[in-house]
């Protein structure tokens, strides 16, 4: 273990994925010696991994034990991540814990990039694969937000006349993702909000759209129990759609994602037979991008 | 912490045949400081970028840029550049769930936004910012667009928010010796513990906080409720937030001491 910048593990794939420039520029600086990762960088990114919630501190020695390494060593380490400002020395016991500066390393990837750049990578994935057309959206008072819209791949499913997009809003109780994000509502909240729409007031865009409240609660309801939720010419005739909800850190649901048909090509039991789970897996997908551990946390 | 050593911008590394050490140092010192790179202002960051950022050749960047890839810190999108994944926020995650205040927070904040569908956040100061323990976004009318992706973890200058300015306003008061952040003026409002603060940008939003008094050692912490500036007057904000915010304040206390007691027994 002589010198921290001995190669790395995977030195062998030279042609990689790059160009051939990236890795023969010429070597002044970074050092003929050195392979194509940081030794260094890897072992101060593991000592920074060690600590967890539930294992805050840790001394030199078991640091040294966790990484296979040598107490010395691991003490240079800590010390230099220390004098950086993501570690900090305990003074009572002398074991180490991450400060306030390991924030920096990198918690900007759970929401500081937003919902829609977190959510874009899945929800494309989902498209390709469905040919449909993919949404997620937030609630925002009574309405939907659309964050993000991807538009279908298949043919029969374009609609160049209505393309609902990134901003646009769309009523609540009669789509698929308003659905979601009433139905996990805090139930005073939901009734508020419901009663405020005024549904037997409202024109209602189809035949079939919900215009009472004691059916909106029932749908609701189910929603609940199933985890997801379905409109069926709801909103537009022909049109129908499956959705599903997106949690965050906190485990409440912040955001709903859904797969779109239109033009009646295709009946609603096809389409959640076909995607239902692809869209479970995408909302869990973009959950876990946002923070969320899990049923227990 | 040493000034110098710390500052990410020191000119380029000297030649590589320096001893062990100070390589470790610099190495550590670059490949942390290139995730550090990424903010919700830039979330993006190609090599040259990124080399020009930390002042070191480009083939250096690529090197640690590579680590991170290979290690699962980076992912690279379509077009080559580099973004983070979602392990990186796992230091944060470990820094923000070993506080006691996080864990006590938590269930109440969750709670004050259910009830109030307004965004909600935790916060401390660390030097002249906020530093979010947590943000909940709301979903009210116009809470989304707020959001600047801004979540926990992230920062923002202090006088620039309730949050800030009610801990300012708290430090002001309880150490005389320091003097107040010239940047930061005056509260416009700050009446039985309740700061009000507005912002024409980057959002048109209006924020009204509360302290949470330091138990112990603890650094004081600030509840804060922030609404789109168009939705509430400062008057209803407090009329129909503060009461909500002050329970909160209370909740979070009694939590605090309950796991404090919880601890003492433990220790006894």
């Amino acid at each position: 273990m002589n010198g921290d910048e001995a190669q790395g593990s995977a030195e062998g794939d030279s042609k990689g994925k790059g160009e051939g420039d990236k890795n023969q520029v010429s070597p002044v600086r970074s050092g003929a010696r050195e392979g194509r990762y940081s030794r260094a960088l890897q072992r101060g990114l593991a000592i920074v991994a060690c600590f967890t919630a539930e294992r805050p501190l840790l001394g030199i020695r078991e640091l040294a034990g966790m990484l296979d390494m040598s107490p010395a060593t691991t003490h240079r380490y800590v010390s230099a991540l220390a004098t950086q400002g993501y570690l900090e020395q305990d003074p009572t016991s002398s074991k180490y814990r991450l400060s306030l500066g390991a924030i920096d390393l990198g918690m900007a990837a759970l929401s500081a990039t937003g919902l829609c750049m977190h959510a874009l990578p899945h929800i494309e994935e989902l498209a390709r694969r469905s040919e449909f057309a993919v949404q997620i959206g937030v609630l925002d008072g009574s309405e939907v937000l659309l964050v993000a819209a991807l538009p279908p791949k298949r043919r029969d499913q374009r609609d160049p006349g209505c393309d609902a997009r990134a901003g646009s809003r769309l009523p609540a109780h009669c789509t698929s993702l308003g659905k979601v994000l009433l139905a996990y509502l805090p139930a005073d909240r939901r009734r508020e909000l419901i009663a405020k729409l005024e549904l037997e007031m409202l024109t209602p865009p189809t035949p079939r759209t919900v215009r009472s409240e004691t059916v909106l609660q029932a749908m609701l309801a189910r929603v609940l129990e199933d985890g997801l939720s379905f409109s069926d010419g709801e909103l537009a005739a022909g049109a129908c759609a499956i959705a599903a909800p997106v949690r965050d850190e906190s485990g409440d649901v912040v955001a709903a994602v859904n797969v779109l048909a239109q033009h009646g090509t295709v009946e609603l039991s096809e389409l959640a037979r076909w995607f239902e789970g692809e869209l479970l897996v995408t909302a869990k997908r973009i959950s876990t991008r946002l923070g969320w551990r899990g049923e227990g946390g | 912490m040493s000034a110098s050593a710390t500052t990410g911008k020191r000119a380029a590394a000297p030649a590589a045949s320096t001893a062990g050490p100070d390589r470790t140092f610099r190495s550590l010192q670059y490949g942390l400081g290139l995730l550090r790179l990424f903010t919700a202002q830039r979330p993006v960051w190609g090599i040259a970028e990124m080399a020009r950022e930390l002042n070191v050749d480009r083939a250096t960047a690529h090197r640690y840029a590579a680590t991170c890839l290979e290690l699962g810190y980076l992912e690279q999108a379509l077009t080559r550049d580099y973004r983070l994944t979602r392990r990186c926020a796992e230091p944060g995650l470990a820094v923000l769930g070993a506080l006691a205040l996080t864990g006590a927070a938590r269930p109440i904040l969750r709670e004050l936004r259910r009830q109030t569908g307004r965004t909600v956040g935790l916060a401390v100061l660390d030097g002249d910012q906020v530093l979010y323990l947590q943000r909940l976004r709301g979903f009210a009318y116009g809470q989304y667009l707020l959001e600047k992706g801004l979540g926990a973890g992230s920062r923002l200058p202090a006088g620039d928010t309730a949050a800030g300015r009610a801990l300012l306003a708290d430090l002001d008061e309880r150490e005389h010796a320091r003097t107040r952040r010239a940047s930061a003026p005056p509260p416009q409002l700050h009446q039985g513990g309740l700061t009000i603060d507005e912002q024409d940008a980057p959002a048109r939003l209006r924020g009204l906080a509360i302290v949470v008094a330091a138990g112990g050692d603890e650094s004081a912490s600030a509840i804060e409720i922030t609404v789109p500036v168009e939705s509430l007057s400062a008057a209803e904000l407090v009329a129909e937030l503060g009461e909500p915010l002050r329970a909160a304040r209370a909740a979070v206390v009694q939590a605090l001491q309950g796991e404090q007691s919880e601890e003492e027994e433990r220790v006894a």
